[in-house]
């Protein structure tokens, strides 16, 4: 009997054969008991592969998350140690630390106040004074060139005056 | 159930290709594209390097190391073939040059091997002349896992893509770059040699499996015929 060759057993198994070739494969395993052993052989090979079960990878711990934890635990430590303290003070302690820190601020705001007052006074002072040299350049420079246009003004009047008309008979 | 398959249909036909997004990353240097593509490739990746090197922390390193590779190398990436075919040889050629460094630094230091618990015991399988109380404990996973070691690379390799990995033997012929009727002798050949290791153990003769017999011990010799993507 011809066997059908080793390598067109493979794609039978993994159910790739073409109709065709698989017909003409299963017609010849009916007929061959030899090749019928070898193919249940190979067939429960392959399915005792499964019995290798790979273990899950270990899922990655994301490195945020424990900043996270840390984060939220100093929120919640802030937040409790916050509605202690409201709550174990009475209205009347604190009416009196306010009435205690209320001068305090005030004086502390007038004298800032003050500070920042002055200190714009000087700023707006020195700004006048620079305008000042500014304007009195530009003054001085309009009074110098007048002054020099009248004065040639004078000479060309001057002139005119003694300006004499030459005689025809000459 | 259908809701959600549907969507998830829907989702795909929106989504990048793995060959466009692998473009992205090589052209625009896009690390959360690669994330991304990471997302998707990681764990057929792990299972290949696991299957391939019988050794799960192992295969933790060299999945990493494939998609380092990957990055690595993305300037070098031609979108002329499928972006699976490119990522799977990059991680089958790191598996077999880990398997080799294995063998050499075995063969320097055969005393002295240091490995993890599971190359000592397929040190211990494969050494011991008969069955022991370890032996007869090893579970059917592990028999498994030590029949597939114990084929050469080229038969394993078959097997785990096709098996493990389901892919077509026309995609296997792509990726090992051999014609599609020698994938299919490699895999008769691989399943006659399994076969010949499994079957007895699996009948409850646990001492033939690990004892000298006709098949050839696992060699590195008969290497991968691809080159280097």
């Amino acid at each position: 009997m011809n066997h059908p060759n080793r390598e067109q057993w493979a794609p039978y198994i993994f159910g790739e054969a073409k109709p065709e070739a698989r017909r003409e494969l299963k017609r010849h395993l009916n007929e061959c008991a030899e090749c019928r052993q070898e193919l249940d052989l190979w067939q429960r090979s392959v399915r005792r592969l499964d019995a290798w079960e790979l273990p899950k990878p270990s899922a990655p711990q994301r490195e945020w998350v424990p900043a996270l934890r840390w984060a939220a635990a100093a929120v919640a430590l802030v937040c409790l140690g916050l509605g202690i303290g409201r709550a174990s003070s009475s209205k009347t302690q604190m009416d009196n630390v306010r009435a205690t820190i209320e001068p305090q601020i005030r004086a502390q705001l007038v004298a800032e106040f003050e500070a920042k007052r002055r200190q714009d006074n000087q700023a707006v002072y020195a700004a006048l004074d620079r305008l000042y040299v500014t304007l009195k350049r530009d003054v001085d420079t309009v009074a110098v060139n007048a002054d020099a246009g009248l004065r040639q003004t004078e000479r060309q009047l001057v002139e005119l005056a003694s300006y004499e008309q030459p005689s025809p008979n000459r | 159930m259908r809701v959600k398959t549907y969507f998830s249909n829907l989702s795909l036909l929106f989504s990048q290709t793995d060959e466009e997004a692998m473009w992205i990353v090589k052209t625009r240097d896009d690390h959360r594209e690669f994330a991304r593509l990471m997302g998707r490739w990681e764990k057929p990746i792990r299972n290949l390097c696991i299957r391939i090197t019988g050794d799960v922390h192992l295969g933790e390193d060299l999945k990493q190391e494939t998609f380092s590779r990957l990055f690595e190398k993305r300037k070098d990436y031609e979108p002329t073939g499928r972006f699976s075919t490119y990522l799977w040889r990059i991680a089958l050629n790191l598996c077999y040059d880990a398997l080799r460094r294995r063998e050499r630094r075995r063969e320097c230091f055969p005393q002295t091997v240091e490995g993890s618990s599971e190359d000592n015991l397929e040190l211990r399988a494969t050494e011991s002349p008969g069955p022991d109380a370890e032996a007869a404990e090893i579970e059917e996973g592990e028999l498994v896992r030590l029949a597939l070691l114990r084929l050469p690379e080229i038969y394993r390799t078959v097997l785990v893509l096709r098996h493990y990995e389901g892919l077509k033997l026309a995609k296997i012929a792509e990726i090992l770059e051999i014609p599609e009727g020698t994938v299919n002798s490699r895999m008769a050949e691989a399943l006659a040699r399994l076969s010949r290791i499994l079957e007895p153990e699996f009948q409850g003769k646990r001492e033939q499996v690990f004892q000298t017999n006709n098949i050839n011990p696992p060699t590195f010799t008969l290497f991968y015929e691809s080159s280097q993507p």
